[in-house]
């Protein structure tokens, strides 16, 4: 057991710091529209033509290819200097590309990869649809194969971005008769098709954060597929390697950084008496400091994700123990803003408006990505070794 | 290097004080023993556990705070008792106070050392499993005090929310025969931090174990949500403080300037993963759990008592609010 860091990564942690506080965009992100895809593709064109792009990725697809130690650094850093997050390029760089990566053929990756390093391409993900969510196996929308196309007719919703995206990852059923996870194709779809029609959902926070999308007989060519016809649940559910372990370093970071703004705000905003301030409040104290403590915990998670990848590559289900950390936690650290705010936290612009507008969207973090009630199942079953209900 | 598991080494150390507090300290053992783990302290000395994490020439076994974080746990686990951890830091105060033969008597068993707890700021403390301890340890985040047994008055047993120990009342008052101000009190609160997370370790496999076995409506209970939820939450829990309690461990080692934070962190995840583990451990196992003869209520109350050593959880969830982040 060891936790230290060498000379070389401690070098490496400097280059890393000076490339990013040169190069980070000054204005803040749009909230949605075009003008977030303008701003989030030209951030990543950046770090592309900076050499940073896809630093988990392997070096022969034109990722940076970083070791896991120096992918945190990467992060770490990253989160400090405070750079956007990757926004409407999240899937392509978080998902589908490293699926494509592990799965697709090498005419796709030749295709896709490069396109979405340089920020050409973003992606989105077609997988939910209005009956299928935590039960995703369960979809619907059926393709059809005719000729050298897939004919896919159907609805998906919550696809994150969906209208300000080139491609998406499109989950689709295409042996309705085989059992359900064995008739499902995984297929590479380009969202200016004709017959896709995308509309926009409004959000509890106010940010139209994703959408419902239409499929009417839209042509795909079967050449899309990845992995092969009726092989598309195995290529969803595929354990991507390379990430293992850091893929939640950005947002304990960015979390990390909330906790350490709501310290601030503590200090700045009178407690409930209208005497003292906030932070001097027993009970407020006493939940920041809990709050501080549990962003620690978090790190140690991710440190000790790190240390399995290093023996094992294969991810194991304790990233769900993260992941429902991090949702419990990201609520929980809003709430408490809203809390010390008071009457003022009920004005959802000026002053402390942005603490309101960050909690009605921390609701999100325990439904997206798979619900925490989901990622309580796969404890209990999959770290535990707990039997599934009869039935279930 | 990020290395948070241990290695063969680490695990070879790691495997021995797990076969001899499997063979030498089950749980049953506190409803019979002789109070304060009398048969069991002896053999520890003996297997040199007092002075593990203290160097040859104070007369340690030379490993570090990594192999008593690992024994910690399992004495967590074990429910061993506070004569243990009051025996390491005691040492620990007597080499660095440069009192090598004091170091040397604790570390052979001749003298034992009760943790005491402050009750207030005039000198009331409680004295965990002490009657026979003629030396007292007592700490605070701004140092660290040896007592001889004759600084403390008006002793009286009162029966404990942790009815495995014996608890008595008393007065402390004048000089500790040594006090040290160095960062020995951090690595006091890893070290409770640590048996802590074996309290919490060992609630949650027994609430585990309970769910796959025990059977109603046909099924075992560990099927039903509200059950397998429980038990997700307790494993969420015990991962986070373990291994906060590591970092908190080798940021001291490596005297990091977060030293102080990463073991208030640890504390106050560690203390929430025992408290609330060793309830749900209850809740799990139903009517059984609230009887005297089953194990579950012992670490409940174990948890309770962990969870004053040094200051309660109000105390460190202010320290950390002043403490340095990692940069
Ligand atoms: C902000 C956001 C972005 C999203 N982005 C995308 C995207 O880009 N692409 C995409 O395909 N999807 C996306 N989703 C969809 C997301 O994956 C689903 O919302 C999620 O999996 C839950 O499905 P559902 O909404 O149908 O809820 P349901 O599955 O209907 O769940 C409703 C409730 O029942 C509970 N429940 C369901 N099954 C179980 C069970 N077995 N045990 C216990 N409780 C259960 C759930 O936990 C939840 O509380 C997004 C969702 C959100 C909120």
């Amino acid at each position: 057991m060891e936790l230290k860091f060498s000379k070389e990564d401690q070098r490496f942690r400097d280059e890393v710091r000076g490339w990013l506080s040169d190069n980070i965009p000054r204005d803040k992100a749009p909230p949605h529209g075009p003008e977030k895809r303008a701003f989030d593709m030209a951030w990543q064109k950046r770090q592309y033509e900076g050499g940073w792009a896809g630093v988990s990725w392997p070096s022969e697809y034109g990722g940076r290819g970083l070791t896991i130690t120096q992918q945190m650094i990467w992060y770490e850093e990253y989160a400090r200097v405070g750079a956007p997050a990757p926004g409407c390029m999240f899937i392509a760089l978080h998902h589908a590309g490293p699926t494509v990566i592990a799965r697709g053929n090498d005419e796709q990756k030749a295709f896709h990869i490069p396109k979405i390093l340089s920020g050409e391409a973003n992606w989105c993900q077609g997988f939910s649809e209005p009956s299928s969510g935590s039960d995703l196996a369960s979809i619907r929308t059926r393709g059809v194969v005719d000729g050298d196309d897939l004919v896919v007719t159907g609805q998906k919703i919550w696809t994150t971005w969906g209208n300000i995206s080139d491609y998406q990852e499109l989950l689709v059923r295409t042996d309705p008769n085989a059992p359900r996870h064995k008739g499902i194709t995984w297929i590479i779809g380009d969202m200016r098709l004709p017959g896709i029609t995308i509309q926009p959902i409004s959000t509890m926070s106010g940010v139209q954060h994703f959408c419902q999308v239409f499929y009417d007989e839209v042509r795909i060519p079967l050449k899309n597929v990845v992995g092969g016809l009726n092989n598309g649940w195995s290529v969803a559910m595929s354990t991507l390697g390379f990430e293992r372990g850091t893929a939640m370093v950005p947002y304990q970071m960015e979390l990390r950084r909330l906790i350490d703004e709501l310290c601030e705000l503590a200090r700045h905003v009178p407690a409930p008496d209208g005497v003292r301030m906030a932070i001097e409040d027993d009970e407020i104290a006493s939940r920041l400091g809990e709050l501080r403590a549990e962003i620690a915990a978090m790190r140690a998670m991710t440190y000790a994700s790190i240390s399995r990848a290093q023996r094992d590559p294969v991810p194991g289900p304790e990233g769900s123990m993260i992941s429902l950390y991090w949702g419990e936690l990201q609520k929980k650290v809003t709430r408490t803003a809203v809390d010390i705010l008071g009457p003022a936290g009920l004005e959802r612009t000026g002053g402390y408006g942005g603490w309101t507008q960050q909690y009605l969207a921390a609701f999100k973090d325990t439904i997206a990505g798979g619900t925490v009630e989901i990622r309580r199942n796969v404890i209990g079953e999959r770290v535990l070794g707990l039997p599934r209900a009869k039935g279930g | 290097m990020i290395d948070l598991l241990p290695n063969a080494d680490e695990q070879a150390v790691l495997d021995n004080f797990r076969s001899v507090l499997r063979a030498e300290a089950p749980v049953s053992r506190l409803r019979e023993a002789r109070p304060g783990d009398a048969t069991l302290l002896p053999r520890m000395v003996e297997l040199g556990w007092i002075g593990l994490g203290l160097s040859e020439e104070h007369g340690g076994v030379g490993y570090g705070i990594a192999e008593e974080m690992l024994l910690f746990r399992e004495a967590g686990r074990h429910l061993v008792s506070p004569l243990l951890l009051g025996a390491v830091l005691g040492a620990h105060v007597a080499a660095e106070a440069g009192d090598a033969d004091l170091a040397g008597a604790i570390i052979a068993g001749e003298k034992s050392v009760a943790l005491l707890i402050r009750k207030d700021a005039k000198g009331a403390v409680l004295r965990l499993d002490g009657a026979a301890a003629p030396l007292a340890l007592v700490w605070d985040g701004a140092g660290m005090a040896l007592y001889d047994e004759s600084a403390l008055s008006g002793i009286e047993d009162v029966p404990a929310l942790d009815n495995y120990v014996t608890l008595e009342r008393a007065s402390l008052a004048g000089a500790p025969l040594l006090h040290v101000t160095s960062t020995l009190p951090v690595r006091a609160k890893i070290l409770v931090s640590a048996m802590l997370v074996g309290v919490a370790e060992s609630a949650r496999d027994m609430a585990v174990d309970y769910a796959k076995l025990r059977e109603q409506f046909g099924q075992p209970i560990g099927a039903f949500q509200a059950i397998k939820h429980f038990c997700a939450d307790m494993a969420v829990r015990a991962e986070a403080a373990h291994f906060q309690t590591l970092v908190a461990g080798f940021a001291l080692h490596e005297n990091q300037p977060d030293a102080a934070y990463q073991a208030s962190a640890a504390r106050i995840v560690a203390a929430d993963a025992a408290l609330r583990n060793g309830e749900r451990n209850i809740q799990v196992h139903g009517g059984i759990g609230y009887t005297e003869a089953a194990d579950p209520q012992l670490f409940i109350k174990r948890a309770h008592l962990l969870a004053e050593l040094g200051g309660g959880t109000r105390q460190h969830q202010r320290d950390i609010l002043t403490e340095q982040a990692p940069a």
